[in-house]
């Protein structure tokens, strides 16, 4: 469980999802680089240390109340993690051997699932740009399409090179069984 | 309604009742927040079934359970 809940590669997962066909398999499934969130990460610690500025804003309340408000900004930022956690644990994007499926979880009131058949895959590219990509072998991948959707972008995937040419491979063999 | 209902707005109890209100009102707020996580962490296990389903709607469960009884506790210090 816990390969499940941390990596950004997963080969073969023990997942299935809805609309999975008879006999479709998941191969892969992506996530963004866990590195990618270090940003919120380093919010929640800083809000765990936050209460002592609280305790002295409110010092001269009483103290059940200072309790009160103590345990609730913990709740929030155990909130705050837990909800960008989910952003991150259930934005994936999977490949069958039939399909890519690309689940977007932007917040918790917006879902988006797009998907297309791998026969429909034209051209692969990855492209890794900038400072933060870079240093930490970051990569976003674009995958065009003939099918209604045109383009998947697979976003601050690990290893981008890797995992374009893992792609590559997967849709050349699917072409070539002619399935 | 006791006449000296407003004025003691303006006095040092008032205005610790005003915060406490305030912070009431808060905590119902995060309970709705907490209702939407423990809704969307259904949705999203149907979406994508994994073996961290069940515990992420225990945590889901266990963040609006204790958001309910914060806000007990709250309403009950008013």
């Amino acid at each position: 469980m816990l390969k499940t809940l941390t990596r950004s590669i997963l080969q073969k997962p023990e997942m299935t999802f809805y609309g999975e066909d008879r006999g479709e398999k998941i191969l892969y499934v992506f996530r963004r680089g866990i590195i990618t969130n270090i940003g919120w990460f380093l919010t929640v610690t800083i809000m765990l240390f936050a209460p002592s500025a609280i305790n002295y804003t409110f010092s001269e309340m009483p103290i059940k109340f200072i309790i009160l408000v103590n345990a609730f900004w913990y709740l929030i930022t155990c909130g705050i993690f837990f909800e960008r956690f989910l952003n991150w644990f259930f934005n994936v994007y999977i490949i069958t051997n039939k399909r890519i499926i690309d689940m977007d979880f932007d917040h918790l009131l917006h879902k988006n699932i797009s998907e297309a058949p791998l026969r429909n895959v034209e051209d692969i590219t990855y492209e890794a740009k900038g400072m933060f990509q870079t240093l930490f072998h970051l990569g976003d991948i674009y995958i065009q399409t003939a099918a209604e959707k045109r383009e998947f972008t697979f976003e601050n995937v690990a290893n981008p090179r890797y995992v374009q040419d893992l792609l590559s491979d997967i849709v050349a063999g699917v072409k070539s069984n002619g399935s | 309604m006791d006449p000296n209902f407003f004025i003691n707005f303006f006095t040092i109890e008032g205005f610790e009742w005003l915060i406490q209100l305030l912070v009431t009102v808060l905590i119902g707020f995060y309970n709705i927040f907490a209702f939407i996580v423990v809704r969307q962490v259904k949705t999203l296990n149907d979406s994508l079934s994994t073996d961290a389903g069940f515990l992420l709607s225990i945590i889901a469960y266990i963040n609006m359970f204790a958001s309910v009884v914060l806000l007990i506790v709250a309403i009950v210090s008013l």
